[in-house]
């Protein structure tokens, strides 16, 4: 159907002359200025934060003319010791992507069809409410049947959670369980908390996974590899750019960690190495954990972890006599199912050696509290539980178990959930198992999807609301995942204005809220008060001068550091049950777990299969950055990581095209990059490519996608995920 | 301003005029411009289609000479925005812009986008509507050009 | 001359993580659009690749630009004067008078330039319109792990005069070539 240009314009052959005229009138854009607006700056800084991972850095935004030209760092933010990554600068790139979702959009055709209008505001929550309270009347009033999906990083995720809650569904899924459940819940028994670590004087590093070259946590990752007199021995079955610069890199089996961990205890007590005025005063259980670790030796560890004996033993001795050296906890922890049991034996060598608030260990962190944001909870007279409290020990009532809520949302037990409401999380692309997620969308009467770019899951919502992006927008302080050592407060404020149609995510809740009643007849908006102006002052309203210095340089601190020794002083007290480092744990022996972490063999994965496992680069977060074009340039593709000497057995070559089928059929197909730098029996490709669609510039399209290949499995204390229990059969195309 | 207007979301009068359905017009409109999975075929911002300059740079760039000559853009969109630029440069005409003013304005900020753009649009756009837009205003920019060009009074 | 300044950069390079963050910081600062076009860069990292056999495996990163050389290579061969060496070391392209024949990106021993969309030379250049301002180069104050230190090595009280004076093994790249550089490597 081509119209010809004569035939449609009318008039266009004076085009000039059209354009001559003073059709003046008319002009939605432009206008002219006023004296104010001339006066604008050429150049200005704007003190913001980050928003592309988890570390939040502080940065000093240049804008030329009102636009943003690079966000350069600020040197006197203590934790991000005044640098910004790749990714960081990238973000400068953002708000101008043709590819942000700019106004609300309802979709016409088909879920993934690709068929959308825009829609109003109110169009898009009517939408939105009519067809939640639809679905809520067929379920007897259970607002319990609509689920929650939201992920940190924006102060606006408390505005959901309050939306949530007011709503009335328990139904929180959050991405802990797809992280770091499993390690908070293992150093929790021991230690009482999952601490910080002061790497900054720690001398000798055991880092297990935690590629921190790439998988950036500040200042961890700056201390640790700026200072090279820091000795580091790294565990990872992959040659990482962590296992480059460490001073040995022990290509570890994968699920074995818990071995290295029992043979080192066993070499420090047998030895007479730990610190025994330390464990005396401080620990709990010492004697049965003295008794327990007899049976693993380095000789049998070696044979399950293949790293030499004599390895273990060295390792063992040194990090027990040199002082401040600390066995580093880790921070993503999704990986087998013995998870919490080989971080509680992780946490224990640390206390063997004295290692638990003390000087280059770990250390409590602190935070600097903010005024407290208070609202009225709503009542509902038949709430539900969540779907899988049943289903997992420790299970946080915020974050929830993604993979043991699926199931049940996918068998509707014990009830049916009928609708999802995401914030700010790419649930398609990072759920394990991209089948059954797919599978529990169909189910779905109502997806609503809030986001900044067309995600896989935004693609496949009925309704997609835009939200304003981290450089245009108010983000009320907080010490949200900057508490540490040196903690701060930070903000985010706008570089530039707003674009498109889009809202933050406190405007998004409070016009949604507008469209539901409590079972009073109130709407929900009700139960918000202020705006985020207001909760910024309350929030530091107590510290004078707070708001200046945030609002000049981003950040906020007192002054304040982690102080270390409070515990050993007896000025504070272990938050366990003992009130001690506990090496031996009644409560979890109560709960029928082991007392104290006791090995299990992984099971064999086969001969010719391969484990796949996950990992970072520090040009990428998750799913999030892959179609970033400056950063996308380094990486344009996955490719699947295969040891050289295995891949020269299957006649596989760089290059080569091949097939990836895990257990469950679920397969991908995926060129190969042939490297020494894996172990045999292991593969393992980038996260944040091959997305559903087919034939699109940048990623969509281009390598493979992590949540198709992995299988979905979940530990029953934590409820985490495991993401290295996925075993797959490669074949060439 | 005829282009502009055509350049915005459809109203279903102008997916009368084409003999289309509203919503198959829309649902292109979006495809084209506003969003789609892995990428928007026609993004309506000249500095994706400048190979040549960084797209930060250029609407920088742009923003300060509006900046200069006394006009205000709409911040609810980027400097960049097509409609957005077309309109400067009408408000530039209309206000009877000195000749070397308008060509500099046009070297600087109207060269290589507007093929590029139109080149997209040609690839992608089944309906025809917005090639149609897009080649027309490429031909008033060569007009515009034309005629002053041959102004004998430029040409001393 | 004594007066004259003499930018340098020194290098850590062992403290490199290969992070990319130079190249964004770069591209931001100097507004370059690779636009997918991997010869765009002014900044990159050397990479050995991964060295040995499973398990006993190597791999280094050394960082590199525009060695901004004493004696450039790339000067003379321009046939239009496009590009020189200003007093303070850093060597310098007027795009305006660059016809693009490519000569200097050939010439150049460290493939140091390249080639634009718009068929001129371009290359690093210390972020000449920061250091006027007294600020360092991106690259220098983005790195997460300070691999580069930026100074004057004319000022012996700067930081690149101690470190180097401290490091008298330091080296620089392709001394053979004696192009006289101004990125010392200190590891």
């Amino acid at each position: 159907m081509s119209i010809t240009r004569r035939k449609f314009l009318k008039g266009s052959a004076a085009g000039l002359g059209c354009l001559g005229m003073s059709s003046v009138a008319g002009f939605r854009y432009v206008s002219k200025s006023h004296a104010e607006e001339l006066a604008a700056q050429k150049v200005k800084y704007v003190a913001s934060s980050c928003a592309i991972c988890t570390n939040k850095c502080v940065f000093r935004g240049q804008v030329v003319n009102g636009v943003i030209k690079r966000l350069e760092p600020q040197p006197e933010f203590a934790k991000g010791r005044g640098m910004m990554c790749a990714r960081g600068n990238a973000g400068a790139w953002t708000p101008y992507d043709p590819n942000r979702v700019k106004y609300p959009m309802i979709r016409t055709g088909k879920r993934g069809e690709g068929k959308w209008k825009k829609a109003t505001w109110d169009e898009a929550y009517a939408y939105i409410a009519e067809k939640t309270n639809k679905v809520v009347e067929e379920e007897g009033g259970h607002r319990s049947c609509i689920g929650f999906a939201s992920s940190e990083g924006t102060y606006h995720e408390h505005y959901w959670n309050q939306f949530r809650t007011v709503f009335g569904s328990p139904n929180s899924l959050r991405h802990a369980t797809l992280c770091l459940s499993s390690v908070i819940r293992g150093f929790m028994a021991v230690v009482g908390t999952y601490p910080s670590v002061d790497i900054k004087n720690s001398k000798y590093i055991i880092l297990a996974g935690a590629d921190r070259a790439e998988a950036f946590i500040t200042p961890d990752t700056i201390d640790m590899f700026s200072d090279r007199s820091k000795k580091i021995i790294c565990l990872d079955p992959r040659f990482t750019r962590t296992a480059a610069k460490a001073t040995k890199w022990y290509p570890i089996k994968p699920g074995t960690d818990m071995a290295f961990a029992l043979a080192m205890m066993n070499v420090i007590i047998g030895e007479g190495l730990h610190d025994k005025a330390y464990v005396d005063k401080h620990a709990y259980g010492f004697d049965q954990l003295a008794q327990h670790v007899k049976q693993y030796t380095p000789e049998w560890a070696e044979k399950e972890t293949d790293i030499p004996a004599q390895d273990i033993r060295e390792i063992a001795r040194e990090f027990a006599k040199t002082p401040n050296a600390v066995y580093y906890p880790g921070r993503r922890s999704s990986w087998q199912g013995n998870d919490v049991e080989t971080r509680r034996a992780v946490a224990m060598v640390n206390v063997l050696v004295g290692s638990f608030d003390r000087e280059g260990g770990l250390i409590p962190s602190v935070a600097i509290p903010t005024g407290k944001y208070f609202y009225e909870p709503a009542w509902y007279t038949n709430s539900r539980p969540r779907l899988e409290e049943d289903d997992v020990t420790f299970l946080n009532p915020r974050d929830g178990s993604w993979v043991a809520w699926r199931e049940r949302a996918l068998k509707s037990d014990p009830y049916a959930i009928r609708g999802l409401y995401i914030y700010k999380q790419n649930v398609v692309a990072s759920l394990p198992n991209r089948n059954k997620t797919m599978e529990l969308f169909d189910k779905m009467d109502i997806i609503v999807c809030v986001d900044t770019f067309m995600s896989d899951t935004a693609w496949h919502a009925d309704v997609v609301l835009p939200e304003t992006n981290y450089l245009e927008r108010l983000d009320p302080p907080n010490g949200y995942g900057v508490n540490g050592i040196e903690p701060t407060l930070t903000i985010r404020q706008p570089l530039i204005k707003p674009m498109y149609d889009t809202r933050s995510g406190f405007e998004i809740v409070i016009g949604l809220a507008k469209y539901f009643e409590d079972e009073d007849g109130f709407t929900l908006d009700e139960y918000f008060e202020g705006d985020v102006e207001s909760h910024t002052k309350d929030a530091v309203a107590e510290y004078p001068g707070a708001l200046e210095m945030m609002k000049e340089k981003g950040f906020f601190t007192d002054g304040r550091t982690a102080p270390v020794g409070d515990y050993l002083s007896g000025k504070k007290i272990f938050n366990t049950p003992t009130k001690k480092l506990e090496l031996y744990s009644d409560d979890f022996k109560g709960r029928g777990f082991d007392p104290m972490p006791t090995y299990k063999k992984p099971a064999d994965i086969g001969a010719n299969k391969f484990r796949f496992v996950v990992g970072r680069h520090a040009i990428h977060t998750q799913s999030m950055t892959a179609n970033f074009p400056e950063l996308n340039w380094h990486m344009p593709e996955n490719t699947v990581w295969i040891n050289s000497a295995k891949a020269k057995g299957m006649g596989i070559k760089s290059g080569d095209m091949v097939k990836l089928k895990n257990r469950d059929g679920a397969e991908v197909q995926i060129n190969a990059q042939v490297t020494e730098g894996i172990r045999p029996d292991c593969v393992y490709y980038a996260n944040g490519y091959g997305s559903l669609s087919k034939g699109q510039p940048l990623v969509y399209g281009k390598g493979a996608s992590q949540a198709q290949i992995l299988e979905a499995h979940f530990e029953p204390i934590s409820g985490n995920a495991l993401m290295h229990e996925t075993i797959v059969e490669i074949r060439k195309v | 301003m005829e282009l502009v207007a055509l350049l915005e979301y459809p109203t279903p009068e102008v997916a009368d005029r084409c003999g289309l359905g509203f919503e198959e017009l829309e649902s292109r409109y979006i495809r084209l411009f506003i969003n789609d999975l892995g990428g928007v075929a026609a993004p309506p911002y000249a500095g994706c289609f400048l190979k040549k300059q960084d797209r930060l740079e250029f609407m920088s760039a742009f923003s300060g000479f509006c900046l200069e000559h006394g006009i205000a853009i709409d911040p609810v969109q980027p400097p960049d925005y097509i409609p957005m630029m077309m309109e400067v440069l009408v408000m530039h005409l209309s206000a009877d812009a000195q000749r070397e003013d308008l060509l500099s304005l046009i070297a600087d900020y109207y060269r290589d986008w507007p093929q590029g753009f139109t080149a997209a649009l040609r690839e992608h756009d089944d309906i025809g509507i917005y090639v149609a837009v897009a080649e027309e205003f490429c031909q008033i920019l060569q007009e515009i050009d034309a005629q002053h060009a041959t102004d004998p009074v430029r040409s001393y | 001359m004594a007066n004259n300044k003499l930018w340098t950069i020194v290098f850590d390079a062992d403290k490199c993580i290969d992070c990319k963050a130079c190249d964004v910081a770069c591209k931001r600062e100097n507004g370059i659009n690779a636009n997918g076009n991997q010869d765009v860069r002014r900044n990159w990292i050397n990479a050995t690749g991964v060295v040995g056999t499973y398990p006993n495996l190597k791999k280094s990163f050394q960082p590199e630009q525009c060695h901004q050389c004493g004696n450039p290579p790339c000067v003379p061969v321009c046939p239009v004067d496009a590009t020189w060496a200003k007093d303070d070391g850093v060597v310098v392209i007027d795009k305006d008078v660059c016809i693009g024949c490519t000569l200097c990106v050939l010439e150049c021993p460290y493939e140091a330039r390249y080639m634009t969309e718009n068929n001129t030379a371009d290359k690093c250049d210390f972020c000449a319109h920061r250091v006027a301002e007294g600020k360092e180069p991106a690259c220098v104050d983005t790195c997460p792990t300070r691999v580069r230190v930026f100074g004057d090595l004319n000022d012996p009280n700067s930081a690149v005069a101690k470190l180097l004076k401290a490091n008298p093994n330091a080296k620089v790249l392709h001394p053979e070539r004696g192009t006289k550089p101004n990125l010392h490597y200190i590891s």
